[in-house]
């Protein structure tokens, strides 16, 4: 994985990934890959609007900048990272046992994300 | 003879045949009881041994010239041919003691006006202390209660008591509710009223039925309202819902409506019911009951609040527009609170955005006008959409000063309920932002709805500059949106209606970088959840026309411009565009779509160039404006002033799913043309 497009390529042809998202530290859209039909936008909005407050959380306890969020629901799951640029990644999961391996391929790929 | 005399001297103006028939029943009541006198004492008599025989005394003759008479007392009314007067016929002392004091009736428990404690008068009139009864009965004065406007059910009652009797028996059906409303109408809070709204207030069933215990019933609940006194309701008397107006909810026991329920579907005892109702009260649907209020009931009556004190506050609670106004006073003072109503839906329309020639008629046009002050209210607008009391709020009464062509259509006027209700739908819709406060304000022809974010900085002084630009005509394509940045701020201004000489706009503000996105898409989200005045088309050639035309040369596009065009995938195709001012030393670099209207595009962009620049005397600009025009159609426009001389200005625009890559792509391309 080498830039943010082959990361999300790979992300949404991953097993159980719905869509995957690159945004800006606004929230905006930079780039997605995933299934049809999903609203890129809203998702990007609203996990950007996430991780922003958790930034402050961090920020209160002193802990740092937030690397990662990951959201369990009753059906699916969301894993939200941070990264050490001006890019956030969201990646949507039908089952939460599917974010380990996202996250994993997550990992391998920050430093192409950082490059956006 | 003597009970004809006696009925003649009791009882004045009686006919006849009336008076015939007093004497001759009172002559027979008279001989009945000597006869029973008689047998009496002959009874009596051996009984007395060694009693000496005498004469009875009294003798029965006596004692029927005595008794008898006395009958035409409770009988008069009787041989007057009327009925018994009612308890209401008392003296409103009397009537107030028995009524609630001793705890008889359906409503004893309730309504303790008479009670000789101190309550708070009735909804708005809070400021005015209850006058006890104790008091009341001796002339005290009384909240003033007036009735002007239309009430929910228009009746006259009747001011005699016993024709006030008869009106409440053919409102209800209920016996209880009759004898509890009659006992209660001595309320001094309730006779104001009396002669002009209903004595008994509906409240749905259905919004009562589940405090009710199931196994009350024999049938299911579903299946009880159709079978109440009034089908799907119950009614309530009025005093007892007014006797507890003020405090905020309203209560009822269950006697109050138990005659209403079918006896045959109760399964429980009254007092069981009683007991299985949560601390043996219904709590009832105080927005219904409200509703059926006479409005000027609730009118304060009280002097205005006086608000000033309010600028005091430190912040964050500070009102938005209290701090001084450095732009020439466009805005206005703390308005007094106690005309929040007229303030929400108030407007100016002092500087008319448009020429004459955009009064054209050619829709329905939402006019937001008003002639009070400007007014500024922070803080919980907690009113219900639809609710009676959002939609009691004054309406907009005022004249234009630029009147309409006598062929322009008439023109709706948004109600004060719409606009509360956008104000509802805002709030609620921004929750998730934690904003300090909507505040509602007006400026020009706009009624602003404000919302800041933690971590913005207030700069809706820039507003008023960019609201020509949201109106009708104005831009190429419809503004459904105007997000600007600059350093420090991101000003989100959403359109909640069509903008012709005004409108209403949300105004939102964020740091950049502090989810700009989920503002602007959830101010979208309450424009269009909030949105009831009607969009009017956007398409008006004179518009465009009335706009200050621009000196335009065209120029041809350079080898650099083309591949800086073609960087720009992420708004699809676009067709590049050089156009130089002549004047104003700004060339405009434009990235659009095939078949744009690039010239029309060029005076939009001047105009916003021109608001943008005004932003403030500290040197902050704007340097990004990004217009959504429905769907994913967006208009981003790089505005940078990196050094005095000629500007360049880019402008793309176009259909996209990656918003931020545009914005990224834009940038970049601002930067190569030297625009940064």
């Amino acid at each position: 994985v080498d830039d943010a497009r082959s990361l999300l390529t790979a992300l949404a042809s991953t097993a159980g990934v719905t869509v995957a998202v690159v945004m800006d530290r606004d929230g905006f859209v930079i780039d997605w890959a995933g299934e049809t039909g999903v609203d890129a936008e809203e998702i990007a909005a609203v996990t950007s609007s996430l991780l922003e407050s958790s930034e402050r959380i961090g920020s209160d306890l002193g802990r740092g900048a937030v690397r990662s969020v990951i959201l369990e629901f009753e059906e699916g799951a969301a894993l939200i990272m941070g990264t050490g640029g001006t890019t956030r990644l969201a990646v949507v999961l039908r089952d939460p046992a599917d974010a380990a391996a996202a996250r994993s391929l997550v990992r391998e790929g920050m430093s192409a994300l950082e490059r956006v | 003879m003597v009970y004809a005399v006696a009925v003649r001297l009791l009882i004045r103006r009686l006919s006849l045949l009336r008076w015939t028939a007093a004497t001759l029943g009172l002559w027979g009541i008279h001989v009945l009881i000597g006869a029973l006198a008689d047998v009496a004492v002959a009874d009596i008599a051996p009984s007395r041994a060694g009693v000496a025989a005498t004469d009875p005394f009294p003798p029965p003759a006596i004692l029927g010239l005595v008794w008898v008479p006395l009958l035409l007392v409770p009988l008069r009314d009787v041989i007057r041919g009327q009925s018994p007067r009612p308890a209401a016929r008392r003296s409103p002392g009397r009537g107030a003691e028995s009524g609630h004091g001793n705890g008889a009736g359906p409503l004893a428990a309730g309504p303790r006006v008479a009670s000789g404690t101190s309550r708070p008068g009735i909804a708005s009139a809070s400021r005015t202390p209850a006058v006890p009864a104790s008091e009341d009965r001796q002339g005290t004065e009384r909240p003033v209660i007036r009735q002007t406007g239309p009430v929910p059910r228009p009746s006259r009652a009747p001011r005699e008591p016993a024709e006030r009797s008869a009106a409440l028996r053919s409102t209800t059906d209920g016996e209880a509710l009759t004898r509890a409303a009659a006992s209660l109408s001595p309320n001094p809070l309730d006779e104001a009223v009396h002669e002009a709204s209903p004595i008994v207030m509906r409240v749905s069933f259905d919004r009562v039925a589940g405090q009710l215990p199931a196994e009350a019933f024999q049938v299911p609940l579903a299946r009880i309202g159709p079978s109440l006194t009034e089908p799907g309701h119950l009614l309530i008397p009025r005093p007892l819902v007014l006797a507890q107006l003020a405090e905020g909810f309203v209560r009822a026991e269950w006697k109050v409506v138990a005659e209403q329920f079918p006896r045959h579907m109760l399964s429980l005892t009254d007092v069981e019911v009683a007991a299985r109702l949560a601390d043996g009260h219904l709590v009832l649907p105080l927005d219904e009951l409200v509703s059926q209020l006479p409005r000027d009931l609730l009118a304060p009556s009280g002097p205005p609040i006086q608000a000033e004190s309010i600028e005091s506050v430190p912040a964050p609670f500070q009102p938005v527009s209290a701090a001084p106004d450095e732009a020439g006073g466009r805005r206005e003072p703390a308005p007094d609170l106690s005309s929040m109503g007229a303030a929400v839906e108030s407007l100016r329309s002092t500087h008319a955005w448009s020429s004459p020639a955009r009064e054209e008629p050619s829709a329905e046009v939402a006019v937001l006008e008003e002639s009070e002050p400007l007014p500024v209210v922070v803080g919980a607008l907690d009113m219900e959409p639809g609710s009676q009391l959002a939609g009691d709020l004054a309406p907009w009464d005022r004249t234009d000063t630029a009147p309409a062509p006598d062929d322009a259509p008439p023109r709706r006027r948004a109600k004060g309920r719409e606009i509360g209700a956008v104000v509802d739908t805002v709030a609620a819709a921004l929750a998730p932002l934690s904003p300090l406060g909507v505040a509602v304000e007006a400026v020009d022809d706009a009624t602003l709805l404000t919302a800041s974010g933690p971590g913005s900085r207030a700069i809706s002084e820039a507003v008023p500059a960019f609201l020509p630009l949201l109106a009708d005509g104005r831009a190429p394509w419809p503004v459904s949106q105007l997000t600007m940045w600059d350093a420090e701020s991101v000003l989100i201004l959403t359109p909640l209606c069509a903008m012709r000489r005004g409108g209403a706009v949300l105004v939102s503000t964020v740091a950049p970088g502090r989810a700009v996105a989920a503002v602007e898409r959830l101010s979208l989200r309450a424009a269009a959840a909030g949105l009831s005045i009607a969009i009017s088309p956007r398409t008006d050639p004179e518009v465009a026309e009335a706009y200050e035309e621009t000196d335009l040369i065209e120029m041809e596009p350079s080898t650099q411009n083309r591949e800086i065009a073609a960087s720009l995938d992420a708004l699809g195709p676009v067709a590049l565009s050089v156009l130089r001012e002549a004047t104003a030393l700004r060339d405009f670099y434009l990235f659009l779509p095939p078949g744009s209207d690039i010239r029309m595009t060029c005076r939009f962009v001047a105009q916003l160039d021109k608001a943008a620049g005004q932003r403030d005397g500290a040197g902050r600009a704007f340097h990004t404006a990004v217009l959504r025009c429905g769907g994913r159609r967006r208009l981003i426009v790089r505005l940078d002033r990196p050094a005095p001389g000629r500007r360049a200005i880019v402008v793309a625009g176009g259909e996209t799913e990656r918003a931020g890559l545009a914005l990224r792509q834009v940038e970049a391309a601002a930067q190569r043309l030297g625009a940064r």
